[in-house]
């Protein structure tokens, strides 16, 4: 069995998360589909995924990019992210996020085998940056926090693609680092998220009253997480989107203001719901509305190591990020975007 | 070798979710259990995946980094919600179906 062919098996057992009782989700398991299709339809083809594009069928290589666009859920199929984080498990949508078939497929196309998919690249590239300013406008509207949160998943994966959509190899190398740390802080926020929800009983929203005071480590847990998704400095986020950005804007300066202006929001976004969910709506005297629960919902000891193990590689690698970037920095010395730009045969 | 690999995770994918099944009904063990499988798995899959894509590739390294950076954060993420998941019983039942993407990386 080939190795493309071994892809497209394990792509398609990638949906069985997805389905579970009473409630499948559509989108990205026909993009799942059409993913291993394309994957197959390579394979039988003769080639391998790792050779340049031009000797792909054009099918193959549509079924793969449009599979790998409904999986990952970017616009115009976004729809299925906000939901499942809303009503789904946590387990569920975790995994559906941070171990990705669409994205790793694409990752590998992009950078390894520099598919270069010419002016139909540079329009995805184009549709993914302003799917994330989409995605972090409707983040910025929500009132529940589950919600938020997947409107701000589709908004960290969207500047992903961009950044593997560029061809430039330090958008790639940025959006790797991203796709690694989008993956630890936003299953974050949907923890604190989920935690939250399990005590009050219902998904915390703007309708919520502020619960810092009776739940300070899960404010405080909500707020940090927040700034990595925000690219706060001394986070994993600032590190890989500064990197994406400085691989983008100099040769795509529309994209990357798109980018900005995304991150920019996605800000903005998370520092409204912590405020409103965790300090409450003002009421019509100004003040914050009290909330006195009967019994204690803070953080269990379990949930705080949890949240800790994930902020001590969010912070740690943002304060020393050059582990992660020694290891990442082989990806893109030995890519073929690397010998393309550098003008080397691979 | 690479397919050895993955004919293990696959293996380890099946007994794992048989497993977890089973101990449902208990959701302290439930959770642990779920906690060490997604370790126990994402060092599996990390090898596996890291020689499925080091075949035809240049570099000399042991291990693929996209593999290794993203099955890291992967399995990270998924002992996070082992972890402080609201409901044990059903992480665990979530989390051995989960097995088989996250044997994809």
């Amino acid at each position: 069995m080939q190795r493309t062919e071994l892809l497209a098996l394990l792509a398609a057992l990638s949906v069985l998360p997805l389905a579970s009782r009473g409630r499948v989700v559509v989108l990205p398991i026909v993009g799942t589909a059409f993913l291993s299709a394309g994957l197959f339809w390579l394979a039988r083809a003769g080639v391998p995924l790792f050779r340049p594009r031009e000797l792909a069928p054009p099918g193959a290589v549509a079924l793969v990019l449009l599979g790998a666009w409904m999986r990952i859920g970017l616009f115009p199929f976004h729809g299925y992210v906000p939901v499942l984080f809303e009503r789904s498990h946590p387990s569920k949508a975790a995994v559906a996020f941070v171990a990705n078939p669409g994205m790793l497929i694409l990752m590998r196309v992009l950078t390894e085998s520099a598919w270069d998919l010419g002016i139909s690249g540079k329009v995805l590239m184009v549709v993914a940056a302003i799917s994330g300013l989409y995605a972090a406008f409707l983040c910025i509207g929500q009132s529940d926090l589950l919600r938020a949160v997947g409107f701000q998943a589709v908004a960290s994966t969207s500047m992903i693609v961009a950044g593997l959509c560029s061809r430039e190899e330090a958008g790639a190398f940025g959006a790797i680092l991203h796709a690694t740390g989008s993956g630890l802080f936003v299953t974050g926020l949907a923890l604190v998220a989920w935690g939250v929800k399990a005590r009050l009983g219902t998904s915390p929203g703007t309708a919520t009253p502020g619960i810092a005071s009776a739940a300070p480590h899960a404010a405080a847990a909500f707020l940090l997480f927040g700034l990595a998704a925000a690219g706060f400095p001394g986070t994993l986020g600032f590190v890989s989107e500064e990197l994406l950005l400085h691989g983008v804007i100099e040769h795509h300066p529309v994209t990357g203001t798109l980018i900005v202006l995304t991150t920019a929001l996605s800000a903005i976004a998370m520092l409204r719901l912590f405020f409103l969910v965790f300090y409450g709506a003002p009421n019509t005297r100004g003040r914050s509305a009290a909330f006195a629960p009967t019994v204690p919902i803070d953080l269990f000891p379990r949930e705080k190591l949890a949240f800790g193990a994930l902020l001590v590689v969010i912070f740690g690698l943002g304060v020393m990020p050059a582990p992660a970037l020694s290891i990442l920095h082989s990806v893109t010395d030995n890519s073929a975007l690397h010998h393309q730009q550098s003008g080397e045969t691979p | 070798m690479s397919t050895h690999f993955v004919g293990l995770s696959i293996g380890v994918l099946f007994v794992g979710a048989i497993t977890l099944r089973r101990i449902n009904e208990r959701t302290n063990v439930a959770r642990w259990a779920a906690l060490l499988s997604v370790i126990a798995f994402g060092l599996v899959t990390t090898s596996a995946l890291s020689h499925l894509f080091q075949v035809g590739q240049s570099t000399q390294s042991t291990h693929d980094p996209i593999s290794l950076a993203l099955s890291w954060a992967a399995t990270l993420a998924l002992v996070s919600v082992s972890l402080a998941s609201p409901r044990a019983d059903l992480t665990a039942e979530r989390i051995s179906r989960s097995f088989a993407l996250v044997a994809l990386f």
